[in-house]
């Protein structure tokens, strides 16, 4: 079975058809052919498949393409525009926040949304953001001076 | 690995939805949050007909406050429950304990009732509810019924639930400021599943001495073990070390744990001694 869904993606308006079983991790990236999400365990541990739906993180491969119908999703893919990448991107490359770049696009969406949702976060809570997330190149040190170099800025 | 192929519903009134259940029976398989159903349909261990996805179902879903007592919607997530302001200052225990369970990106869509129709051994909601004694409202075409948590798990993965049947919402009675709480889980790393873990309801008299424990240990058994223990067993005794160590000294006699490829059973009987006894320790009160 398929369905017609409709949804934002990066600020764009989308209309597509979707198996019934389609992942949206698979969605965005064999059909809209958005290749930052990555997959890699397919089940809801490693985090490098993060996106945002509505504003907040989820894992797109435990969740279905019908069921995005009628919500916002970003993707890294929107956190780059004509200006280039953006600060927590540029900070990443600066402070060796990623070697092999496996995790990095589940990782940003997870700390964007925590500078949304707290004005300064705490050490704490920095942790607990990237705690879903496997990173076997850098051992964290390197995420998590990337995204404080980058508060300062506009995410 | 990818989920076998199934039919998505996403009913937009409770009629559609007990259509769709009695159509499809056994075969239809309830979508909340999704964040152990999927897993599993992506790695084929579960492969239903019929996916039922109760997001436009509204009356499943918030948390409220109704007189005495407090309301948690199936659909409520995790993460609506750990930062809700009447749970963090009635249930503080609730919320805490919802703050173990898997990564934020979980919680964000995971949910409360999901978590407990799922019915996992090693989680911490099913254990939540037994040990607080809620009682849930399931939801059927003929009407509802109403459940004590503590008759609502009947083993791994398995619940009273009935085909047809959904769990609507669950009520916490309101809790007094002469109970005191506590919880601790014992896992490899944050996020990973619990070895072993307690969540303790302490009721202390006027006078400071504890007149009843409940406590219910998950990660343990096949599902959550309740022990309750009265003034009979416990004396005349304030909540100290002597009582703490009495009770944990009983749980580790009685307690039969699981074996698995973490854990053996002898260490388990361990953890869940030191997991009562760190539970007991905290005394969470609400405010």
């Amino acid at each position: 079975m398929s369905k017609k869904i409709s949804f934002l993606l990066n600020k764009k308006v989308i209309e597509i058809k979707v198996a019934d079983q389609m992942l949206l991790v698979d969605l965005l990236r064999e059909e809209l052919h958005l290749t930052g999400t990555h997959v890699g365990c397919a089940y809801g541990v490693c985090g490098a498949c993060t996106v945002l739906i509505d504003g907040v993180a989820i894992r797109s491969c435990l969740t279905f393409a019908p069921q995005i119908d009628g919500a916002e999703v970003e993707t890294v893919e929107g956190l780059s525009g004509d200006e280039g990448p953006s600060p927590i991107q540029i900070a990443m490359s600066e402070c060796r926040g990623l070697q092999c770049g496996f995790c990095t696009p589940g990782l940003l969406m997870s700390l964007v949304e925590l500078t949304r949702r707290a004005d300064k976060p705490s050490d704490h809570e920095i942790d607990d953001a990237i705690e879903g997330h496997l990173c076997r190149c850098t051992g964290y040190t390197g995420i998590v001076d990337s995204f404080k170099k980058a508060l300062g800025d506009k995410l | 690995m990818r989920p076998a192929p199934f039919e998505y519903f996403a009913p937009r009134s409770t009629d559609e939805l007990w259509s769709v259940l009695d159509k499809f029976g056994d075969e239809a398989k309830i979508l909340a949050g999704g964040q152990s159903l999927v897993a599993l349909m992506n790695l084929r261990f579960v492969t239903p007909e019929a996916l039922v996805d109760l997001k436009y179902l509204p009356h499943f879903s918030g948390i409220s406050r109704q007189g005495s007592t407090i309301r948690i919607g199936a659909t409520a997530t995790q993460r609506s429950v750990e930062t809700d302001e009447t749970i963090k200052h009635q249930l503080p225990i609730v919320a805490l304990a919802t703050r173990s369970i898997g990564h934020p990106q979980i919680r964000n869509r995971g949910t409360f009732g999901g978590s407990l129709a799922h019915a996992d051994p090693s989680s911490e909601l099913p254990a939540v509810v037994m040990a607080l004694d809620c009682t849930l409202v399931l939801e059927s075409k003929v009407g509802e019924r109403i459940v004590r948590a503590t008759d609502f798990f009947t083993g791994p993965y398995t619940t009273v639930l009935q085909a047809g049947e959904v769990l609507k919402e669950v009520f916490f009675s309101s809790p007094s400021s002469s109970t005191q709480y506590g919880f601790y889980e014992i896992a490899r790393c944050s996020g990973a599943f619990a070895m072993a873990g307690a969540i303790s309801a302490t009721r202390v008299s006027d006078g400071g001495f504890v007149e009843s424990i409940r406590i219910a240990l998950f990660g343990v058994g096949s599902k959550p073990i309740l022990f309750v223990f009265d003034k009979e067993i416990l004396g005349m005794q304030i909540l100290g070390p002597e009582l703490i160590s009495l009770v944990s000294q009983i749980v580790r006699d009685k307690v039969e744990p699981l074996h698995d490829m973490q854990v053996t059973s002898d260490q388990r009987r361990h953890y869940s001694a030191v997991v009562v006894s760190r539970a007991l320790q905290m005394g969470l009160v609400s405010q």
